[in-house]
Formats: C-alpha cells, sequence, structure tokens
C-alpha cells in the first residue's frame, strides 16, 4: 500500500520546486503559489500516479494537505 | 469639461430640434466642435510629449469618443432608423470621418484592435451610453457550416474568443441547442453583458468564476457535453493592455481530450463581422504549441498580438517561462 500523504506531497513538491520548503501538512493550498494551471496539473499528476480519478470537490474548500490526503484516501477505498 | 451627452441632449431637445433650418445647423455645428476637438487633442499630443504615453493615450481616447457621441447623436436625430436597424450604415459613416481616423492610432486601444472594430468597439459603446441600446451586427461566418458542425458536437468541446470578439461569439451560439459554460472575471456583470449584446437564453448559460479552481471546474463541466467559452487573454498589469495569453485553457483541452475551435472577428472594409473558425486544433504536441497556433490565427485575423504566459490568467501577471512545464518550445520562445 503506497503512503497517500507522501505522493501527495511529492508531487506539489514537482508543481511547486521554489515552495518546497513550505509544503506541509497543514499548508492550505491557498496559503501556495498555486495558479488554476497549478491546480490542474495537481489533480491530473496525481490521478496519474494513484490511477484513480479524482472529483473536484476533493480540492475545494482551501484544504489543508492533510484534508485533502484523507479526502483521497476515501476516495481510493470506495470499489 | 461638461459632459458630451449633455450638450449633445441640449442641443437636440429644444423645440427647433427636428426642423429642418436647425438639422442643418446642428450639422455644421458638428463639424465645427469635431475639428475643435480634434485640434485640442492633436495639441495635446504636442504639448503633452513628456506626461506618460498611457496618459496622453486616455486624453486622445476621450476626445475620440466625444467625436464619435456627437456623430451618432446627429445621426439618429437626422435618420430615427439608421441606428434601430442598420449599424453597418452608421458604422460606414464614421469610418469616413477624418478626425477618427487620425486620432486613432493616437488613442488608447487596450485590446490593439484594428481601426473598424475598434471604431465598432466605441460606437457600441457610446450608442448603449446614449440610447441603451447596444448595435449588433450579424456575423458572417467564413466557414459557416464548421459553425453549425460546431454548434451540433455531441460531446463538449473548448471554445476561446478573445475578449473584444466574445460577445459576438456567445451570441452567435446561444442561438443553438448546445449548452453552453462561459468563464466571466465577474459573474454579477453578466447578466447585463447578456442583456446589452442580446444573447439569448442567458439563464441557461452556466458561468464559471475565474479563481484558482476553475480549470479543476472546467474537468466536471467537460464530462456534461457542453460548450466552455473562454477568453484566455488577460490584461497586463502594468500597462493595462490586453497582450497576454493563458495558457490554462489549451491545458485543460489537452488534458480532458476534447475539441478545441479557435473563434475570431474583424470587421471588413465594408463593416460587415466576419467571424473565422479554426478547428478542432491539435494539441498533441502539448499546450504551448497549440497556444503558439492560436496567437497566430488571432493575429492573421483580428490583428491582435498576443504573448503566451506561463500563468493561469486568473494572475495576470508575468511569470518567466518554466523549461519543466512547457519543454523545449517554451524555452526556445523565452522571452519573446
Amino acid at each position: 500500500m503506497f503512503d497517500v500523504e507522501q505522493i501527495v506531497e511529492e508531487t506539489l513538491r514537482e508543481i511547486l520546486p521554489g515552495e518546497a520548503d513550505k509544503i506541509k501538512p497543514d499548508k492550505k493550498l491557498e496559503d501556495l503559489l498555486l495558479d488554476s494551471l497549478d491546480m490542474l496539473e495537481f489533480k491530473m499528476r496525481l490521478e496519474e500516479k494513484l490511477n484513480v480519478e479524482l472529483k473536484v470537490e476533493v480540492f475545494e474548500n482551501f484544504a489543508t494537505l492533510r484534508e485533502i490526503t484523507s479526502r483521497i484516501a476515501t476516495a481510493l477505498q470506495r470499489p | 469639461m461638461p459632459d458630451i451627452r449633455v450638450l449633445v441632449a441640449v442641443r437636440q431637445k429644444h423645440r427647433y430640434a427636428k426642423t429642418y433650418p436647425w438639422r442643418k445647423l446642428n450639422s455644421f455645428l458638428t463639424g465645427i466642435f469635431n475639428t475643435v476637438d480634434y485640434f485640442i487633442a492633436m495639441a495635446g499630443l504636442v504639448f503633452c510629449q513628456s506626461q506618460a504615453r498611457s496618459l496622453s493615450g486616455h486624453r486622445t481616447l476621450h476626445f475620440f469618443k466625444r467625436i464619435v457621441h456627437r456623430l451618432v447623436a446627429d445621426l439618429e436625430s437626422h435618420d430615427g432608423s439608421v441606428r434601430s436597424h442598420d449599424p453597418r450604415k452608421t458604422l460606414l459613416r464614421l469610418s469616413s470621418v477624418g478626425a477618427l481616423r487620425k486620432l486613432y492610432p493616437y488613442a488608447e486601444n487596450i485590446f490593439g484592435l484594428k481601426y473598424l472594430d475598434f471604431l465598432y468597439l466605441q460606437f457600441a459603446d457610446c450608442q448603449q451610453g446614449l440610447f441603451g441600446d447596444r448595435p449588433i451586427v450579424d456575423v458572417a461566418w467564413n466557414q459557416p457550416e464548421l459553425f453549425e458542425e460546431v454548434c451540433c458536437l455531441q460531446k463538449s468541446c473548448v471554445i476561446l474568443i478573445l475578449h473584444n470578439g466574445f460577445a459576438h461569439g456567445i451570441r452567435a451560439l446561444s442561438y443553438f441547442k448546445k449548452n453552453l459554460v462561459a468563464v466571466f472575471y465577474f459573474p454579477e456583470y453578466s447578466a447585463d453583458f447578456y442583456k446589452a449584446n442580446k444573447v439569448n437564453r442567458p439563464n441557461d448559460i452556466e458561468i464559471i468564476p475565474v479563481d484558482r479552481e476553475v480549470l479543476l471546474k472546467f474537468t466536471k463541466v467537460a464530462k456534461n457535453n457542453k460548450a466552455m467559452i473562454c477568453a484566455p487573454d488577460a490584461g497586463d498589469q502594468d500597462t493595462g493592455h490586453y497582450d497576454l495569453l493563458s495558457l490554462g485553457m489549451f491545458q485543460l483541452a489537452r488534458s480532458v481530450n476534447v475539441p478545441l475551435y479557435f473563434f475570431d472577428f474583424c470587421m471588413d472594409d465594408d463593416c460587415i463581422l466576419r467571424g473565422f473558425i479554426k478547428g478542432p486544433v491539435d494539441y498533441s504536441a502539448g499546450a504551448f504549441e497549440a497556444a503558439e497556433d492560436f496567437r497566430r490565427f488571432c493575429q492573421s485575423i483580428s490583428g491582435r498580438t498576443l504573448t503566451i504566459m506561463d500563468k493561469g490568467w486568473e494572475s495576470r501577471l508575468r511569470r518567466p517561462v518554466s523549461d519543466a512545464r512547457l519543454g523545449h518550445a517554451a524555452a526556445s520562445n523565452r522571452g519573446t
């Protein structure tokens, strides 16, 4: 079983190499310098790595990375 | 300086306003006032050399608009049918006014439009301000069959139109059954925009506001067989000119694998609004290449010069292009 939290953080680091130090589980997405293009890339890369289609709601409401991880974990558990 | 609308109203609402002698005199006065406005604007350009270029451009635009206002009001008072039935006729008359043609290169032109497109925009704004009714011109499509094909697509698609042609495009599309989704910077003004531009079934058009989640929302919309319409050009915060082009929608079309179409518009010499369509565009080489294609397409039609920016267009800021995202092609285009 892969570590979702690690994959989420890794993916974000790939997209925002200059912000690597700021990427922490409690960090909100809105506090990172992500634009709409980065958000799209974030979603696409996660889907590719996790081999699952993620709903837009996973990333909404200014979620923290921990919340996103938890939502993705829930999505992965669904049949 | 008194508001031009007040001056126009004063000259047209007195008891003799409809009489033949006054109408003749009014035309004569219009010519004099236009000449005065022209010389004030030109004098301003000469004596304000030391001021910022944007300031003199703004000032010239002010006088350009004054002349358009005066002429449109005159045409209305002379021939009421001109405004309501044939905006093209009014535009043809305006286009022959020498003062406007001479002021045009110096007037602030945030979209970088060609003369007739710029004139149409000023004319439309002015008529809406004077009479509350925006002139609508029908689009003559270069490939009507392709336009119908887009409207009858049985799946989602992305349609990109620059800001200056957005109203023409969305109005034309709104008369077909295809469900539409449009991106708005200011969704609260969308109802007024639709009303002014006589867009059909405005309530059926879904609106997505511009924010950092806009492309994510589109990935959801893409599953619902809708035409996603967006103006990918953005204003530069420093200059105020809409000469930036966001990669967002190109990347989106590629990511969700839906057909991508380009629309652009321009007025020809006979003041007929020509609509051009290109698509479905091949984006397999990458979002940047598709954006380059769009940039070239727009330059050849409406003459607009755009710079591709590596940023979602909600940011409206320039940022250096990163090789990682754009690949080799971007690296070779850096700084253009």
